[in-house]
């Protein structure tokens, strides 16, 4: 069975993503897409086994101890900050 | 037509964790913005989360608190979505397999059952200049408890009261500090009326809050029915200044989010110790303790909920009530006199307390006299020193008809005040006698002298 | 190298001016840095030899050089993943194989493919690396500026990470050895991310003697990674000196058929070498391989989207003038088109209840059992690296196609397994590999098999003539 990828399903997928799409025709990237989506689609055929978790079960564990950065290092690593904090272009209400 | 409305709650509980969630830092209130940060609650490539045991004790304790069923076994999962208050792009909750499932909260309105509780991080806190937007990490990465109700509560007023009693429970049980005013509790809300689309309130961090947003729905959602409008499936929010909800997002626009399962940490694995050390030292809950002062004590409803507002108080109560003081007499004074003073290790020891309302309760002292000692007693000094020093209640019938006559005379206004009808005069002769008296004369005798003294010179 | 400075033959600042030339002569050929760090590696060679001169008991690699693909976190020196993402971003913090390989002087930050996506080290935002057996060919990826420093001696060893064959294909590209740990084996702590289950630390270096000393300095657990094994290390270097015989090596000749001659024949003849040497090939069958591939593109797809979340220009990274929140997101989150195809897969595969994820965990499961029952009956399995030697820069494959560079490699992977890529041969000119594969934690088993092979072959002593450029 073929999958499709309609442009539509792109652009919202992009907008979950935050993404721009490349401008111009998007038939290029829904091709490549669809390709690999259609690869996968053969795994629903695969006989299921083996057990639950993969890996190890975790107990909880405390206090992995990570070096605290300092007020100044945060702002450093900032694109852009104000008065010890960071900053951004305003949230809008319906953001 | 009027129709049920049917309301539920997403309740944000930080708990009391010394560090946070997923690393190290500290989670004390007010520090300096972002100086309470590392590489993993800035969410920083590369840095990866370690569970704190002391949240996950915590949560787990909450859960049993509130009766829920702890699994064994919980998996973290990634909530994807872009908030500048969300370092990492995902919010590490529990969708698939929760903490704990079940739970319910007994309300003088009726039992609110729960849905489930888990475990997620807190986000960064934001705040807004005109044209932009200031993150502090601080609270990033912060331990919540997530406690969703399910949708069976009747009315604004039932959902504060059942927030007021699930902040007691919590509190008793150690989970979380309680204080509303640091966002140590935060609450979504949902509502839908008679068929109507389903509306999210954001943004709730106060009870009241809560209250007047729900009412206002309510309000406008019944508006709109009546006047033949459908209400619509949206998310709002609670706008405090201008008491009202206002559109966030409509259904169209609503926020998507995505979920993976988190490959950064293995199941939680709560296991018999961890569950058998988090039950060891969980107290009685708040309504069991209500239910019991009011069955065992023969206490009002009202008192027995002022009296287990906190467990501090609760116990102190208890505590006096075995060093041999009636428990009506008890729960009076606590919640009158002993409620405006210092609490918790102010206070004078349950057995000196004790010792002063025994002397109040056989009217060797009257109410005033006890306000007096006990005054005393805070202090520092005991039962016995202020007793003798406020000295005890006089009885003495010649003292206080002598003491009667001189109020009455010294008084001939509010004589004629009580003689022309108005009894209210008499409470003015006692109060007047019993200041004179250094607040020593016995009420009830006083009041005896004083009616025939006025009724016999009426003649 | 390390007796040599022990013994107080050569200086670290020596050994390290002499990388760090080499370094410089072969850039502009190989392209193969992304950052040349001589001054901090100056200062740690300088440090070491001091130490050394006042008698302090030092680690084995201590003063020996290194250099390190550019998504292992580095306190101070930038960290770009090779993507216009993180322009800017310089880490205040080391990763866990950094700090335990503190004394070993930096030469650079290695080329990549963006996040660690691909199989050629084209998608480079810094351009592509080259391979120094021919430039006009890539040195496989994503770890390929690192296996391209091996290959050519500019670096002693390298760091890598493997993903799905991520530094397994580079290092059979470029001839060099290149080591995939079992998963939870080396720290992943300050390893940028790219799919969390199946990332793990690698080493390149040019031979598998070597390649246990690094080892063994980077292996253990570590309380800041969750998913790091809680077991003891053993002493590597003790399985190097064994023998093969009496291993029961799995074999499939299906997937030998596979090959291009020149790798099929190579392996076949490296088959009847470990048979002289005692072993016991045995012939089984890997009817999973492609759907491993479906597999892994479904679960490195999800979490890859889900790791790349953070790369919003908020706190860290770039972030172009943005008016408004929304530019500021969109402006920020400027992957090439290898990142961005991936990216879109794993939404659109997962996002929206779409739960291909656990289609592929499930696939997943299914194969680790799989593999599990097969090493019951094997002590290790021989594969090919790659089907054929590296390709050219200029005749990309498309991005299926691309994905076959990894059929064999990626079972690893999914299961968590040791795998070793060991030089085995020449075609044309180029290198080609074998790959051995054993059960979890049992490394010692990798480096007992490729050590006996170094023993009895020099193709791991072959190097490329230096070009200028």
């Amino acid at each position: 069975m073929k999958v499709s990828l309609t442009a539509e399903q792109l652009k919202r997928t992009a907008v979950l993503a935050k993404v721009s799409l490349p401008e111009g025709g998007l038939e290029g990237l829904i091709g490549q897409l669809e390709q690999l989506l259609d690869y996968v689609e053969k795994l629903k055929a695969f006989p299921p086994g083996g057990e639950e978790p993969v890996g190890p079960t975790s107990i909880p564990v405390g206090g992995g101890k990570t070096r605290p950065l300092s007020q100044e290092e945060v702002l450093a690593l900032a694109p852009d900050s104000y008065r010890g904090q960071v900053r951004v272009p305003r949230v809008l209400p319906d953001e | 037509m009027t129709e049920m409305p049917v309301i539920g709650l997403e309740v944000h509980v930080q708990l009391k964790a010394r560090a946070k969630l997923f690393c190290s830092c500290p989670t004390d209130f007010g520090a300096p913005p972002n100086s309470r940060v590392c590489p993993v609650c800035l969410g920083l490539p590369g840095a990866l989360p370690i569970i704190n045991n002391q949240a996950v004790l915590l949560a787990v304790r909450g859960a049993l608190a509130l009766g829920a069923e702890v699994s064994t076994s919980s998996t973290f999962d990634r909530k994807h979505y872009f908030y500048p208050d969300l370092p990492k792009g995902y919010q590490v909750s529990q969708n698939l397999r929760p903490l704990a499932h079940g739970g319910r909260v007994p309300t003088p309105m009726g039992q609110v059952d729960l849905l489930r509780i888990h475990i997620e991080e807190d986000a960064g806190k934001l705040s807004h200049t005109e044209d932009s937007t200031l993150i502090d990490y601080n609270r990033s990465g912060q331990a919540l408890l997530e406690i969703v109700t399910a949708p069976c509560l009747s009315g604004a007023k039932q959902a504060r009261v059942f927030l007021e009693i699930l902040r007691r429970a919590l509190v008793y049980a150690g989970v979380c500090d309680g204080r509303l005013e640091e966002g140590s509790m935060r609450c979504d809300a949902n509502l839908s009326l008679g068929g109507g689309g389903r509306v999210e309130i954001k943004n709730l961090n106060s009870f009241r809050g809560v209250e007047k947003a729900l009412a206002y729905e309510l309000e406008r959602q019944s508006r709109a029915r009546a006047e033949g409008r459908t209400v619509l499936g949206e998310t709002r929010r609670w706008d405090e200044a201008g008491a009202a909800t206002r559109v966030m997002r409509t259904k169209g626009q609503a926020q998507d989010y995505w979920f993976l399962p988190e490959p950064d940490l293995p199941p939680l694995v709560i296991g018999a110790d961890l569950r058998r050390q988090a039950r060891g030292d969980l107290p009685e809950m708040p309504w069991t303790k209500e239910k019991r002062f009011t069955d065992d004590y023969g206490l009002s409803p009202a008192a027995s909920s002022g009296l287990t507002k906190t467990r501090t108080m609760a116990d102190y109560f208890e505590a006096v009530v075995a060093a041999g003081c009636k428990a009506r007499q008890a729960a009076n004074f606590l919640l009158g006199e002993g409620s405006k003073g210092p609490r918790g290790a102010g206070l004078p020891s349950p057995g000196q307390l004790a010792l002063l309302l025994c002397e109040l309760e056989q009217g060797r002292l009257s109410p005033t006299g006890a306000k007096a000692v006990f005054a005393r007693m805070l202090t520092g000094e005991t039962a016995r020193e202020a007793l003798r020093a406020v000295g005890s209640q006089l009885t003495d019938r010649e003292y206080l008809e002598k003491l009667a006559a001189e109020v009455v005379a010294a008084n001939p206004k509010a004589k004629a005040d009580y003689l022309g009808g108005r009894k209210r005069a008499l409470g003015f002769f006692i109060g007047a006698a019993m200041a004179a008296s250094g607040g020593r004369a016995h009420p009830a005798l006083l009041r005896k002298i004083l009616v025939s003294l006025l009724t016999k010179n009426k003649v | 190298m390390a007796r040599g400075l022990a013994a107080g033959e050569i200086s670290s600042r020596e050994l390290t001016e002499d990388f760090l030339r080499r370094s410089e002569r072969w850039q502009r050929t190989l392209n193969a840095y992304i950052e040349i760090t001589g001054d901090r590696a100056l200062a740690t060679a300088k440090r070491i030899d001091a130490l050394r001169c006042r008698g302090e008991k030092l680690g084995p690699l201590a003063g020996i050089p290194m250099a390190l693909k550019d998504n292992i976190s580095t306190r101070g020196v930038a960290t770009t993943c090779a993507s216009r993402v993180l322009a800017g971003y310089i880490p205040p913090y080391d990763a866990a194989v950094v700090e335990k390989l503190g004394d070993c002087p930096l030469l650079g930050k290695a080329n990549l493919d963006e996040f660690a996506m691909g199989s050629s080290n084209s998608t480079s935002a810094y351009g592509p690396a080259c391979n120094p057996w021919d430039p006009a060919r890539s040195p496989g990826g994503s770890s390929g500026g690192s296996a391209a420093l091996v290959a050519a001696g500019c670096a002693p060893f390298s760091l890598g990470t493997d993903t799905g064959g991520s530094v397994r294909q580079p290092a059979a590209f470029c001839g060099v050895t290149g080591f995939k740990p079992s998963y939870g084996r080396v720290s992943r702590w300050g390893l940028l991310p790219l799919a969390p289950s199946l990332d793990q630390v690698g080493v390149l270096t040019p031979s598998v003697e070597d390649c246990a000393l690094v080892l063994q300095e980077i292996a253990g657990h570590d309380s800041r990674d969750a998913t790091s094994a809680g077991m003891s290390v053993p002493d590597y270097r003790a399985a190097l000196g064994t023998e093969v015989s009496g291993l029961k090596i799995g074999l499939c000749p299906e997937v030998l058929a596979d090959c291009s001659r020149g790798v099929g024949s190579a392996l076949a003849e490296a088959a009847r070498e470990l048979e002289k040497g005692g072993g016991q090939i045995i012939s089984v069958s890997l009817p999973f391989l492609e759907e491993a591939m479906g597999a892994y593109l479904l679960i490195a797809s999800a979490e890859a989207a889900s790791s790349l979340a953070r790369y919003d220009g908020v706190a860290y990274g770039y972030r172009p003038l943005s008016p408004t929140l929304a530019e500021m997101y969109l402006g920020s989150r400027v992957f090439g088109p290898e990142v961005l195809r991936r990216l879109l897969l794993g939404v659109c595969s997962q996002g929206k209840g779409g739960g291909n994820y656990e289609l592929g965990q499930r696939v997943r499961r299914a194969i680790v059992s799989r593999l599990d029952a097969l090493f019951g009956q094997v002590d290790l399995l021989l594969l090919p690296v790659v089907s054929h030697p590296a390709f050219r820069l200029d005749e990309e494959p498309d991005p299926l196609a691309m994905h076959y560079n990894d059929l064999y490699s990626i079972p690893a992977n999914l299961a968590g397994l040791p795998a070793l890529a060991l030089p085995c041969g020449f075609s044309e000119g180029l290198p080609l590999s074998l790959q051995l594969m054993a059960p979890r934690f049992r490394e010692d088993l990798l480096l007992a098999a490729g050590s006996w092979w170094q023993r009895r072959t020099d193709w791991h002593h072959r190097r490329p003539r230096e070009v200028c450029s």
